[in-house]
């Protein structure tokens, strides 16, 4: 049984990895309150350390050629206990897409709209992107391209536009942080943007070929972590270390850019960059959730469940935390460590224990 | 604000419930009532002003007690 529907190429599935990536480019500034001026440095031990993670979960996809997360958890750990464990990861998603929701919801009450009530961003997005669920991945696969290349042009365009301000004796002394700073922070870079990219085991069975899954998984993840770490040096290099006094230092960072006396205000251009990878976040993490409950419960088809859930998400996204503060706190020092088993732990094992057990046998054309 | 959830949940039931039952997906249809009754009561209780416990709260309470934080 199949509930997906639609196929994705390659090229395809780079491109959402990327956008997926750019769309927490948001949610990590907090970071820069323990790394300051070394968030870059972070930023680039946690892709080192994140590299054979990700090639590990494209093995697993290659392996388990069509099968999802949760099939793959029932042909590896068996009926009962690959339930357990694919229900805490539907819980794993299902809060991730919660809070992308709150995170849209804060980010446009902080910086765009402030006098607009929160529940209406969060609603309306939520409606548009269960709209776009209802029409199954491929839409979302097809309009990656088009965000990615937004997004990498918003960032060189700014990068040049604040060329003036660029000052890279911000980035001085390096090193002095403490490691166990630097470890927290490395930590969080791999949590949060880097090692999420785990969901992809849920998209990566439409693939219509699986031939350079690794090549392309990992195109896609350094492309998200060059662009992500282009924002960081841009940030840091222009605001200094008072980049952490603000809640999102790229908005901020942009909000300098004037030439002459009327080329000003640009940032809602970014405004709308953040808006649009998120969107191809929270698609995904929408049809992932549903997909995996669909297929937990084998359900004909996932359309069914994409009000229910929807709703659910929202009102969790508006109770999940009192504020801002509260969330930044919980994020980077409960949650990287919620996500550990996650990404870190069960799909490394699982391949383990898949090369033992020399899994999946076959039966005639059919995976077991 | 309540009559607005409460109807804008029944619009939504009458236009999927039918369909499903002309489909004949007793599977579908039966975890479709039971996360729509999750979201709906999770609405009235959200418009009725009632403290929701956090999941969130749950957790950092879990990892609290295995000290596994910063």
């Amino acid at each position: 049984m199949n509930i997906k529907e639609g196929k994705i190429n390659n090229s395809q599935l780079m491109f959402l990895v990327a956008s997926f990536m750019l769309g927490t480019s948001t949610f990590i500034h907090f970071m820069d309150t323990i790394a300051f001026h070394d968030s870059w440095l972070a930023i680039l031990t946690a892709f080192v350390i994140c590299i054979p993670f990700v090639l590990c979960y494209s093995a697993l996809a290659k392996r388990f050629q069509g099968k999802d997360l949760i099939q793959i958890n029932d042909i590896i750990y068996g009926s009962f206990l690959g339930k357990i464990i694919s229900i805490l990861y539907i819980v794993y998603f299902f809060l991730l897409l919660s809070l992308n929701l709150k995170g849209l919801g804060d980010f446009y009450v902080g910086y765009v709209m402030p006098e607009t009530p929160k529940p209406v961003f969060i609603i309306i997005f939520a409606l548009v992107c269960a709209y776009t669920v209802g029409h199954g991945l491929e839409p979302m696969a097809r309009i990656s391209h088009l965000t990615v290349t937004y997004a990498i042009f918003v960032i060189t365009g700014t990068f040049l536009l604040l060329y003036s301000e660029v000052d890279f004796t911000n980035f001085l002394p390096i090193f002095e942080l403490p490691i166990k700073d630097f470890i927290q922070s490395v930590h969080i870079v791999a949590a949060i943007p880097f090692c999420e990219v785990m969901v992809f085991l849920m998209v990566m069975p439409s693939l219509n070929n699986f031939g350079e899954v690794n090549k392309y998984m990992l195109l896609g993840f350094a492309l998200g972590a060059l662009c992500l770490l282009v924002i960081s040096v841009r940030d840091t290099s222009v605001l200094g270390t008072s980049s952490f006094i603000s809640n999102n230092a790229a908005y901020q960072t942009v909000r300098i850019i004037e030439i002459g006396e009327f080329f000003t205000r640009i940032e809602i251009v970014v405004a709308m960059g953040i808006t649009i990878c998120l969107f191809i976040k929270i698609c995904v993490l929408y049809y992932i959730t549903l997909a995996s409950i669909a297929q937990l419960l084998k359900l004909k088809s996932y359309k069914t469940l994409i009000i229910p859930i929807g709703g659910i998400a929202i009102i969790i996204a508006f109770i999940a935390y009192d504020s801002i503060v509260s969330h930044n706190y919980s994020a980077k020092n409960y949650h990287v460590f919620y996500t550990i088993p996650y990404q870190f732990i069960i799909p490394p094992v699982s391949l383990l224990i898949a090369k033992l057990r020399r899994l999946p046998k076959r039966k005639g054309r059919e995976l077991i | 604000m309540i009559i607005l959830v409460v109807s804008i949940y029944i619009i939504i039931a009458l236009y999927q419930v039918p369909n499903l039952i002309k489909r004949e997906c007793m599977r579908d249809l039966s975890a479709f009532c039971f996360f729509y009754t999750i979201a709906l009561v999770l609405s009235i209780l959200y418009v009725l002003d009632v403290k929701i416990p956090s999941p969130i709260s749950g957790m950092e309470l879990i990892l609290d007690k295995l000290q596994l934080h910063y």
